[in-house]
């Protein structure tokens, strides 16, 4: 057996990775999330080598990265190596580097390799799009559809004048843009929202449904995967426990005109449901003469998030959980009780 | 909100809380991963997609997160990470951290002196 056959089977004894990270899979991992960002601007009608370039700035360098995963697992060697003898990490360091080096070079064949065939793939996606220009471009007519759903109280009975929030994400060439959208539910609960749901690409929508004497709402839906469809959804609100709050300065002094605006709340059973600024504006308060403010959209049992604006100062968060007994937050300057 | 982009970079020692959060979720694969920071932040932090996998691997030594290889969407060879008992309670951990570190920092910036 040759000195370089020792070293190699050395090394491989001390980087064997159960967790499968050796230098082939780290080099596999990272060409999988490079290959996706190509796909998927080509997917998007950029040319390959706009595609390749795309995804280089986004993804940074592979080969810089997959030097910095090396790094560690020579890291985690070389301490090993350290309980085991000094001459032994001596032999891991000099076969570290050298398996660096192979691995270096493997990188470099696998992305001449990758690009290649990626080439390859853009000619026959060439063809294939002359061929048939003409249906493609009425398929890509975009064509949004409907966003409905439905508001039920906690005896299933049709919730009418149900104030519906929802706001549109989406992501056309890489860019993030955000369009907000309002809608009220019918005398049979329902509420629509024509041509919401774009035809293609991805997209989330954020909705949050209030009503004044019920708890508010929220839900999120990501489009995931191209052959996703929005189904309509259904949505039950239970009749909300009545919250008082007392806004007092150090001197126990109730204070007015003090803005109470309810952010987020937790259930009991760990859901969290937010409303976004729109949605605090319909059920925010302010402080009567006698530093109270009552709300009717939050559970007993709840914890909920609250932010407070004293009159001409800042915005504070407060946290607390609704519960029958009385309850207490002391702040620097304020005490906010709940009766 | 108004966001000034020239400065979304990710806050120092952040990037393994939000991984380990993410993978609360659910098994996910890199680019799973990548996608989802993006969409949630709504694509605020600029950073570059690579940067998760050293991050991803030295949280894998520490045992917080294990990997298995697997098909994709696309069936596609892919290498998923999961949160182990450790990383929950890591997340747990540096949850609680961050929340203290906001409110320290939320009560530095509304500290006014007392007048003379």
């Amino acid at each position: 057996m040759s000195w370089s056959n020792i070293w190699q089977n050395v090394l491989r004894t001390f980087t064997r990775d159960d967790s499968a990270s050796s230098s082939g899979t780290v080099r596999e991992e990272l060409m999988y999330h490079f290959r996706e960002l190509v796909n998927e601007e080509v997917a998007r009608g950029a040319t390959f080598d706009a595609a390749w370039e795309h995804a280089e700035k986004q993804f940074g360098s592979l080969r810089h990265y997959e030097n910095e995963c090396h790094a560690m697992q020579l890291q985690r060697t070389f301490v090993w190596g350290l309980a085991v003898s000094a001459a032994a990490l001596l032999f891991l360091v000099c076969a570290g580097w050298s398996r660096f080096e192979i691995g270096r070079q493997r990188l470099t064949d696998d992305l001449r390799s990758l690009k290649d065939e990626l080439g390859a793939l853009r000619r026959e996606q060439d063809s294939l799009v002359t061929k048939t220009a003409q249906s493609v471009s009425e398929q890509i007519q975009p064509v949004e559809s409907d966003f409905v759903g439905l508001v039920l109280d906690d005896e299933q009975q049709p919730l009418r004048d149900t104030t519906v929030l929802v706001t549109l994400k989406t992501w056309p060439y890489g860019q993030y843009h955000s369009k907000d959208f309002a809608a009220t539910t019918d005398s049979e609960g329902r509420f629509l929202l024509s041509k919401l749901v774009p035809a293609s690409g991805q997209y989330a929508i954020e909705l949050a449904v209030v009503k004044d004497g019920f708890a508010f709402h929220s839900y999120f839906h990501l489009k995931q995967t191209p052959e996703e469809k929005l189904e309509p959804i259904t949505l039950r609100l239970e009749p909300a426990s009545h919250v008082t709050l007392v806004v007092r300065d150090d001197n126990d002094v109730p204070i007015r005109d003090v803005k109470v605006v309810p952010r987020a709340r937790e259930s009991q059973n760990g859901d969290i449901h937010r409303i976004d600024l729109l949605g605090s504006e319909l059920v925010g308060r302010m402080t009567d003469a006698e530093g109270r403010v009552q709300f009717g959209c939050f559970l007993t049992g709840d914890t909920v998030e609250i932010s407070v604006q004293l009159p001409g100062g800042d915005w504070d968060l407060h946290s607390f959980e609704v519960s029958q007994d009385d309850f207490v937050i002391d702040l620097a300057s304020t005490a906010v009780a709940v009766n | 909100m108004s966001l000034d982009k020239s400065r979304n970079a990710m806050p120092q020692g952040s990037l393994d809380m939000l991984i380990l959060r993410t993978l609360q979720l659910g098994s996910k694969h890199g680019y799973a991963i990548a996608r989802h920071l993006h969409v949630a932040s709504e694509s605020f932090f600029q950073v570059e997609e690579g940067s998760l996998y050293p991050a991803l691997h030295r949280l894998e030594q520490r045992g917080l997160v294990s990997s298995e290889w697997g098909p994709s969407e696309a069936n596609r060879k892919a290498k998923y990470y999961t949160l182990t008992s450790a990383g929950k309670k890591a997340l747990k951990e540096q949850t609680s951290a961050w929340y203290e570190m906001q409110q320290a920092i939320t009560r530095i910036m509304n500290f006014q002196p007392a007048e003379m």
